[in-house]
């Protein structure tokens, strides 16, 4: 069983996985890595996972990529980088279940969404993890009043409709480490927000979420140690 | 002359019409005066242009934007017909703000939809109007493209404005990166063999990046950070090949006018209704 533990600098780069054969080169606790973990677990695709070392990243990682992050998708000598982008490779490699919506103006509406989530409440969630004490009320207000768009753009079950689709999976990373806001005095109020709080509690449900999804205390540990200085990719993992 | 085709949403699906029939629309550039826009840029405390007419695509632009220039390249290529409004962005119009919470150009509107993000509309012009694809179907293909552009955003573009905004040892070190991030373009045509990053036609990727091309002479100012053909061979056939598309030229920038743009911007008072006439 190969090791979850992150890679580092200075470590060899792993053989290319076999023929057919799928993975994701990825770090545990990264919310863009789980975009494509959820894609995966909704569409039932199998596959092995490299975590990266993020700080220390190893030397063939930039090989394999000049932008360096994650997620990575590596299948028979191609690879693909970025979320979105080897979110969608995914549903075109595997067309049965697929996830990203056909219709034009459908995939249109959701991302503007996500460049909603991106332009007026992601920066701010950063932010009022890493920024101070006297900053939080103005960051606090900024990041509330940006989530409102998400809140209005739920207007079904899911984002995306009935069912749970590309929208839901892309932006609930996020709103699974929502927890790490308490400490900053944030918490999702079900007046202000009663849709995306029915949301969440419909995401917790569903096996894919079920299967990628890490503790509040797991983030919060990983959250501390990222704050420190040194971060532990590796958090939770058993000796 | 390729004939120009109009192209509607029914409830389902576009519809084509020659454009003769259709004397109530409007063609980019020629604009019947009953139902005239003006050029000139809307501001903050202008009432709202009414809503376009049945059938008609507005696109909302700012002259000088790159971004929006990305959707003027693909409705072009396209042969799209389109009708302008000009907003800006210096002093947005609050009534911009009710079609698009982010007040950015481009946006679209077309029969109650809007669109906005530059290449959510390319894609989605691509996807819903006729004519010759953009994007391609293969799925490594398509991820290509989506890769590139990711390079062109963390790695080309930025560095562009670095070159432009920066002096001395800042500059020349945006330079290198600016280099760095273009060598990744330049390889990828070496692999392809095609003069444009869409094959032998220029695609969703070539019309992304174009505008920055277009504009490098205003960019990148000094002699020191001149792009030479020599080090980029392929991007510079590119270049060539780029200039020569009619869908290049009909929307070209007058790059005289952007200069003058630039000086009223470094000035602190950008006027992007500069070189307009009175009537405009």
């Amino acid at each position: 069983m190969p090791s979850e533990r992150a890679m580092k600098t200075g470590s060899a780069c792993p053989p290319p996985p076999g023929p057919g054969k799928l993975r994701l080169y990825s770090m545990r606790l990264c919310p863009y890595a789980e975009r494509t973990r959820l894609f995966l677990a909704a569409k039932g695709i199998e596959y092995e996972t490299v975590n990266i070392h993020l700080k220390e990243k190893p030397e063939w990682f930039f090989e394999k990529t000049p932008i360096g992050k994650v997620p990575v998708l590596e299948k028979d000598g191609k690879i693909v980088y970025e979320s979105l982008v080897c979110n969608e490779y995914l549903d075109g490699i595997h067309p049965d279940k697929c996830i990203t919506p056909r219709d034009p103006l459908e995939k249109a509406r959701q991302s503007m969404v996500l460049a909603l989530w991106d332009a007026k409440v992601v920066g701010f969630y950063y932010k009022l993890i890493t920024g101070k004490e006297d900053e939080r009320p103005a960051l606090t207000k900024q990041f509330v009043d940006g989530l409102q768009y998400i809140e209005n753009a739920l207007t079904q079950p899911f984002f995306s409709g009935d069912k749970a689709g590309a929208l839901d999976y892309n932006l609930w990373p996020w709103f699974e480490r929502f927890c790490m806001l308490k400490h900053v005095g944030f918490e999702l109020s079900v007046d202000k927000f009663p849709k995306l709080t029915a949301w969440m509690e419909r995401m917790l449900q569903l096996p894919e979420v079920k299967a990628c999804y890490f503790s509040p205390e797991v983030h919060g540990q990983f959250g501390k140690s990222w704050m420190s200085g040194t971060p532990d990719f590796d958090v939770g993992l058993e000796e | 002359m390729a004939n120009t085709i109009r192209t509607f949403f029914a409830t389902t699906r576009p519809t084509t019409l020659q454009a003769t029939t259709l004397p109530a629309l409007r063609r980019s550039g020629s604009t019947p005066a009953s139902t005239m826009l003006p050029k000139k840029a809307f501001k903050t405390g202008s009432t709202a242009p009414e809503p376009p007419a049945p059938g008609v695509l507005r696109l909302i632009s700012s002259r000088f934007c790159p971004y929006a220039h990305r959707t003027r390249l693909v409705l072009a290529a396209k042969g799209i017909d389109y009708e302008t409004v000009n907003v800006c962005l210096k002093d947005r119009p609050e009534w911009f703000f009710a079609i698009n919470p982010l007040a950015k150009v481009p946006t679209l509107q077309h029969d109650g939809k809007v669109v906005y993000e530059s290449l959510v509309c390319n894609e989605y012009l691509d996807r819903v109007f006729p004519g010759r694809k953009l994007l391609p179907e293969e799925p490594l293909e398509k991820a290509r493209i989506g890769m590139l552009q990711a390079i062109w955003d963390a790695k080309t573009q930025p560095n562009f404005m670095k070159v432009n905004m920066s002096k001395g040892e800042e500059q020349l070190k945006a330079f290198v990166a600016l280099k760095e991030g273009l060598t990744l373009f330049e390889n990828h045509l070496v692999t392809s063999g095609t003069p444009f990053f869409g094959g032998d036609q220029p695609g969703f990727l070539d019309y992304s990046i174009w505008p920055w091309f277009e504009l490098r002479d205003l960019l990148l100012v000094n002699d020191v950070v001149k792009l030479q053909e020599v080090e980029f061979p392929k991007l510079f056939a590119w270049l060539s090949a780029m200039y020569d598309r009619p869908e290049v030229k009909t929307v070209a920038f007058d790059l005289d006018v952007f200069a003058k743009y630039v000086a009223t911007a470094i000035a602190g008072n950008p006027d992007s209704d500069i070189g307009l006439g009175d009537s405009d």
